[in-house]
């Protein structure tokens, strides 16, 4: 089975967030302490706290996860859910949103009473 | 169709034949004259009547659900007038046959006034609003359309106003199956309301927007085959939808892998989902996922968590088999360090050198393949070293341990090695004073610290030992003649005086039946004395109730009445005797009461008068104290252990705690009966305890088996004695 791809609600594969980490600061699988601390440093020059917090809490996460990985790779590791996809149900396709309510105006159609329904003004 | 089938048909048409006599309308019967009389060549020179009549009998058919008639009939009128074109669409329409519904209506006006919501609605076009002057059932139509409208575009707001407008409970109930926000109950309720035939498509749609509720309804009603559809559709939508993997995990264990199509993904999630089932359940799960292809390492690592808390050998070949498969990935390597690391531990307490040495080298190659966090990774490594050399060479593994306190004083391995480097050497005081400190800092209990060392067994630190451990410690020296005890009892009596007084009361009496067992050592009633002085009361009752077992009553109430006399000690004197009314000891109770009474004070005498005579439970109350007394000390100690070793030696044959039961035993030998009905006659007996009502009863089972009777009378007479000394 391939691992790696997102669906649905899935949690990611075990080496997925650690591969994700090095991508975002943009780092290879040999790279030691110095090489990702540098990448770091230069991604948090570009994205600094004040101007932007969201990109620069992702940077920190990843610069954490790759230099102090033990205790995410415990929580990976621990997880009592797999980290697979699920494969898809063979099932029969399920009704889109309004046909129950169209089934059930067909269904109020064919007990109207007619004679009621012109009101005031009849033709 | 076989015969039944054609039988069943034509019973169903007479039927409905019968109501429509019955109803007077022949509705079936005019229909043909009307349709041949209108499609005749050349039609009749006046229509009207006839089309009246074509129209109103379409019409009834169409409110009785016999649509295909109403069409036909309708078709016949060939939209000559308003009415019987708006009967023509209102049946196409009804049939989803939207086109001719849509033709038949454009013909007038004012018949395309009433279809336009109608078609709108089913075509997905925006639907108008009411006509001005139109009459209240009309103005309903077209809110119901547009409660179609709303729901297809998802407002369930709008959609709840409209159907509140159209005052039709079925098309709220429809709202309510198809938009979230609906409550649980109004969901229920929703299908008796719906029309029959759409409540197929209704648990469809349920299936899609409230999976969990299709999933919770009994569905008792539905043949098995569309439960299994409607259970698909379920698990389909709960995947496309994207339900969390937890709910996914929890769905697969409760409904087995076929819930999710029984692929090597379904089966995977069941087997996660059926870890805490043990290793051989999920074990099996595991296999049958990987043996459809399943990811290796989800299977490895999904074993490993089911082995938690088993077979530690199994669990530790598992982690290095994860380690292995995980380390050959770049991103996969902290993870495997994890599981190598776990694998180490467990080695080190099995003392298994060999898988010691494989897990160090193993764990050493991935920090050196993982430049990026290498020195984490041998951080971590490092007290396990440390733990792993404290045997062969504890002077090294100290410095090591005390060099990484520096820097991590909490780190629960450097503090292992420690001490096991400590213990390894011998050096019981350096330990005594290093427990402590590693208990603190750790806030891991004795025994997590050390778990093989017989330091540990026998080390009770006041303050950190549980009642468990102080037992344990005990029962070490006690079985050990060579060594002093005098050495251990300030610790064991200060740690046990610094417990709770549950955890007391069960040092106490396990105490009792340790020193009892552990025999040369004659000291049950000496501890007894030692202890009943500061015993709180529930302890002291745990403790007279336990010697009863290791038959030391006497001695107990001897010295419970010496003690009882003493000033501001009527306490003892009154548990004493409450615990022998709950033993049954009716000579002890009167012993008791006729040394100790004037200790006594009033309430405590009016509560043992209310509690005179008592029933005689005595099996089912030590039952429940030795349960006690086990759930306190466990995991440390089992006390039932204990007991059932020395029970046959140590207490004449006289099991502890099944008095009922040994005396049962006896006197079946009695009765030289093998006949299982009066051996249960007799044990209801004896469990309903001593009353005049069993004595007659035994007495005539003795008969009818043809025993010795004076073997039973025997027996009864210390039961009868101890009821009339009550």
């Amino acid at each position: 089975m391939k691992r790696g791809s997102h669906r649905g609600g899935r949690a990611p594969s075990i080496t997925e967030p650690f591969a994700k980490a090095r991508a975002l600061l943009d780092v290879s699988t040999d790279a030691d302490a110095r090489a990702i601390k540098g990448a770091y440093r230069r991604l948090v020059a570009l994205h600094p706290p004040d101007r932007d917090p969201d990109t620069f809490r992702r940077i920190r996460d990843a610069y954490e996860m790759l230099t102090k990985p033990l205790e995410p790779a415990w929580t990976i590791l621990t997880d009592t859910t797999p980290r697979v996809t699920l494969s898809p149900v063979k099932a029969e396709e399920l009704p889109r949103r309004g046909e129950l309510a169209l089934a059930v105006l067909r269904a109020y159609a064919a007990k109207l009473d007619e004679t009621t329904l012109y009101g005031k003004t009849p033709s | 169709m076989g015969k039944r089938g054609h039988g069943r048909k034509k019973k169903e048409r007479d039927r409905r034949r019968r109501k429509r006599v019955e109803s007077g309308s022949l509705s079936g019967s005019r229909s043909r004259i009307l349709i041949r009389a209108l499609g005749g060549a050349p039609p009749p020179a006046d229509l009207t009547v006839l089309l009246e009549e074509a129209a109103a009998l379409a019409a009834v058919n169409r409110q009785r659900g016999e649509l295909v008639d109403a069409l036909e009939l309708a078709r016949a009128g060939a939209r000559r007038t308003p009415r019987i074109a708006l009967e023509e669409a209102l049946a196409a329409f009804a049939m989803s046959d939207d086109r001719t519904a849509q033709e038949a209506a454009q013909v007038y006006p004012e018949v395309l006034q009433i279809l336009a919501p109608l078609l709108n609605a089913a075509a997905q076009r925006k639907v108008p609003a009411a006509p001005k002057g139109a009459s209240d059932p009309l103005r309903q139509l077209y809110a119901a359309a547009r409660t179609v409208e709303a729901v297809r575009a998802g407002d369930g707001k709008r959609a709840r106003a409209n159907a509140t407008r159209a005052k039709h409970p079925a098309l709220r109930a429809a709202v309510n199956v198809e938009l979230p926000g609906g409550r649980t109950r109004e969901r229920r309720l929703a299908f008796s309301a719906l029309p029959a035939p759409t409540r197929a498509l209704a648990w469809r749609c349920l299936a899609r927007q409230h999976p969990e509720a299709v999933l919770e309804a009994p569905l008792t009603d539905m043949k098995p085959q569309a439960r299994n559809a409607l259970r698909a559709s379920v698990a389909r939508a709960l995947v496309d939808t994207g339900a969390s993997p937890a709910r996914l995990t929890a769905l697969a264990a409760e409904h087995g892998p076929q819930f999710f199509g029984g692929t090597a993904s379904a089966w995977l999630y069941t087997a996660f989902g059926c870890l805490n089932d043990g290793p051989a359940q999920a074990g099996r799960l595991f296999d049958r996922a990987l043996s459809l292809g399943a990811d290796m390492m989800e299977v490895l690592r999904g074993r490993w968590l089911s082995e938690h808390g088993e077979d530690p050998q199994r669990r530790a070949v598992t982690a290095m088999r994860l380690a292995k498969g995980l380390q050959k990935e770049q991103d996969g390597r902290a993870a495997a360090m994890i599981a190598v690391l776990d694998a180490l531990k467990v080695f080190l307490f099995l003392e298994d050198g060999r898988g010691t040495h494989e897990a160090r080298v193993l764990a050493r190659s991935i920090a050196a393949a993982t430049p990026g966090s290498r020195a984490v990774l041998e951080a971590a490594l490092a007290p396990l070293d440390a733990r792993a050399i404290a045997k062969d060479d504890p002077k090294r593994a100290e410095a090591l341990a005390d060099d990484i306190l520096a820097r991590d004083p909490k780190n629960v391995e450097a503090w292992r090695a420690r001490l096991e480097a400590l213990s390894s050497q011998d050096r019981r005081d350096d330990l005594r004073q290093a427990i402590p400190r590693a208990v603190q800092a750790t806030s891991q209990s004795v025994d997590q610290l050390l778990p093989r060392s017989r330091w540990a067994a026998e080390l009770v630190i006041p303050g950190h030992s549980t009642p468990g451990a102080i037992v344990r410690a005990i029962a070490v020296r006690v079985g050990d003649d060579d060594r002093a005890q005098a050495d251990l009892w300030p610790d064991i009596c200060a740690a046990r005086d610094v417990l709770e007084s549950r955890g007391r009361a069960a040092v106490d009496a396990a105490a009792i039946v340790l020193f009892h067992c552990g025999r040369p050592v004659p000291a049950g009633g000496e501890l007894f004395a030692h202890l009943a002085s500061t015993a709180p009361p529930e302890s002291l009752r745990a403790m007279l109730i336990h010697g009863d077992e290791i038959g030391l009553t006497d001695e107990f109430v001897r010295i419970a009445i010496e003690l009882g006399r003493r000033p501001g000690k009527g306490t003892i004197a009154f548990v004493a005797t409450e615990a022998m009314l709950e033993l049954g000891h009716g000579h002890h109770v009167q012993s008791l009461l006729t040394n100790s009474a004037h200790t006594l004070s009033r309430q405590q005498l009016a509560t043992l008068k209310a509690r005179l005579p008592p029933p005689s439970k005595r099996s089912h109350s030590v039952n429940i104290v030795l349960k006690r007394i086990h759930e306190d000390l466990h995991p440390e100690f089992c006390i039932s252990e204990v007991l059932d070793e020395n029970e046959e030696e140590e207490f004449g044959g006289r099991p502890p705690a099944r008095g009922f039961e040994a005396m049962l035993a006896n006197l079946a030998d009695g009765f030289q009966i093998d006949d299982s009905d009066t051996l249960r006659e007799l044990l209801e007996l004896f469990t309903a305890g001593p009353s005049p009502k069993v004595v007659k009863r035994l007495e005539k089972l003795a008969r009818r088996s043809g025993t010795n009777l004076e073997t039973i009378l025997a027996e009864l007479a210390s039961y009868e004695a101890n009821h009339e000394a009550w």
